[in-house]
């Protein structure tokens, strides 16, 4: 346990947290293709920001997540600052049901990330439907999140058996 | 867990206020996007303007990896490209020959009408910089901006036919909306008709054609050229081919190779509109003279002429460049 406390380790996680997002981001703006994809590939930071704040809290502290969505919104032609305000508000609902879920097995873990993307879509449409604009299509948009959800366990079983990251035990922070 | 046993009782509800400020800061954000879209817009290209260039060193090689393994890609499908080359090469053979006959016989007749084709459509040539990078918006960013003199609204083509418009424009750096984003509407003519209409995208390959006259009109594989209506668009640019889908909806599909952007031609056009309050209503035209310079005519007059004699000197002369 002592083995991945160290500052150092966290460290090493921010660093690959914020190089993945911007990776992501650079690949995704790539001038391959401009025809229409037929289906849209997964939201992989949302995923990994899910995977890690869940595991590992501080591996992916509010500011690269701020920084990453709000430069992701940008760049990505989304709605400015939605999206991020979405991905925080499921950060906190899910670090605030750490207790439950780090003691609790994968599925239901899974089910609850589903659940949190799934009512992130619902929010957006909502909010944008509130604020009068143009929406994607409703299937293109669960086509994406569906995704996400898929690869959610991918994602969890890289930095589980690559990267060593467990689930820190709630214990500690309750202790706190 | 360094970091975590450092939330001692004092300091949980401090970071959930500040959580909290947080959040409603984004959501002023997302609300200022809403209201005052066209800063916040220009707030967008000014960024992407500072990061996307700098990039360029990086995206270069990795997007000429990317495009060398789509055309290995193509290359396993080579025997039957071949076969379909030869088919089409023998139809060219045929349209060749009326080609050249066409091109003499306009010669000879803008000879004698001693018509000037359109002196103000000249082009600034840029390159394709990166994509929106989001499977719900069709657009990309070129490497031409302000510095270049490119305005919002011009019509921006590939070899061949229409691309887009641009709609953003930084210092080094524009956004070409394509032909088919969902926000993409472009007024276009349905050439052996005549017949007005509105090209909407919608997100999928081939734009939809919306608002026509007679639909029974048309045939599929009719050419579509842009109209010019309403100044915002300039007149006589080819774009495409209807095709008729299962439903009987008409949609085009585009003569520009959406595949394979690189090079794109901005068509040096008109002033342009400037997009400085979030609008007004829609009204006549105002004012209702036109202007001296412009060459199109309002749109109350443009409704009442008929297309063949505007449009159709510069179809043939598109035809002889490409």
């Amino acid at each position: 346990m002592a083995r991945r406390t160290t500052p150092r380790r966290i460290w090493a996680y921010r660093g690959i947290y914020l190089g993945i997002g911007l990776a992501v981001i650079f690949f995704r703006i790539l001038p391959l293709d401009a025809r229409t994809p037929g289906l849209p590939g997964p939201d992989i930071i949302l995923s990994v920001t899910f995977a890690w704040v869940l595991r590992q809290p501080a591996a992916a502290p509010v500011t690269a997540i701020l920084f990453l969505f709000l430069l992701g919104d940008f760049l990505l032609q989304r709605p400015v600052g939605l999206w991020t305000l979405l991905t925080l508000m499921a950060v906190t609902s899910l670090q605030n049901r750490r207790a439950t879920l780090a003691e609790a097995p994968f599925l239901l873990e899974m089910a609850v990330v589903s659940g949190a993307i799934l009512a992130m879509i619902l929010a957006e449409r909502v909010i944008l439907w509130v604020l009068l604009t143009d929406q994607p299509s409703l299937g293109l948009v669960l086509m994406e999140g569906l995704a996400t959800i898929v690869i959610y366990p991918i994602v969890v079983f890289v930095s589980k058996f690559l990267l060593g990251m467990d689930m820190l035990p709630f214990v500690d922070r309750e202790a706190g | 867990m360094a970091r975590e046993s450092a939330d001692t009782s004092h300091a949980r509800p401090v970071r959930r206020l500040l959580m909290t400020v947080l959040m409603l800061c984004l959501a002023v954000l997302v609300l200022i996007w809403r209201i005052d879209n066209p800063r916040v817009e220009r707030l967008r290209s000014a960024i992407t303007d500072r990061i996307v260039p700098n990039l360029e060193w990086v995206m270069a090689p990795v997007t000429a990896l990317g495009r060398m393994i789509d055309d290995f890609e193509s290359y396993t499908r080579l025997y039957e490209q071949n076969a379909e080359l030869r088919r089409e090469l023998q139809q060219m053979r045929t349209w060749r020959e009326a080609a050249l006959q066409l091109e003499q016989e306009n010669a000879r007749l803008l000879d004698l009408n001693r018509v000037q084709l359109d002196p103000e459509l000249t082009f600034v040539t840029g390159l394709v910089l990166a994509d929106s990078g989001s499977p719900f918006r069709r657009s990309v960013l070129l490497n031409v901006g302000s510095r270049d003199g490119i305005l919002d609204g011009w019509a921006t083509m590939d070899g061949l036919g229409v691309v887009g418009r641009i709609s953003g424009v930084a210092e080094n750096t524009s956004r070409v909306i394509l032909l088919t984003d969902s926000n993409s509407r472009i007024p276009v003519t349905v050439l052996p008709s005549g017949q007005r209409a509105i090209l909407m995208g919608d997100n999928s390959a081939a734009p939809l054609i919306e608002f026509l006259d007679a639909a029974e009109d048309i045939a599929a594989g009719d050419r579509v050229i842009t109209s010019g209506d309403g100044g915002v668009f300039p007149a006589g640019l080819l774009v495409g081919q209807v095709v008729i889908n299962r439903d009987g909806q008409l949609r085009l599909r585009p003569s520009a190779d959406f595949s394979r952007l690189n090079f794109l031609r901005v068509m040096r056009s008109h002033p342009g509109t400037a997009l400085s309050d979030p609008g007004g209503m829609i009204g006549p035209p105002w004012p209702l003279t036109p202007a001296p310079g412009s060459d199109d005519p309002t749109p109350v007059e443009a409704a009442e002429f008929l297309p063949p004699d505007p449009t159709d000197p510069d179809p043939h002369a598109e035809a002889g460049d490409g």
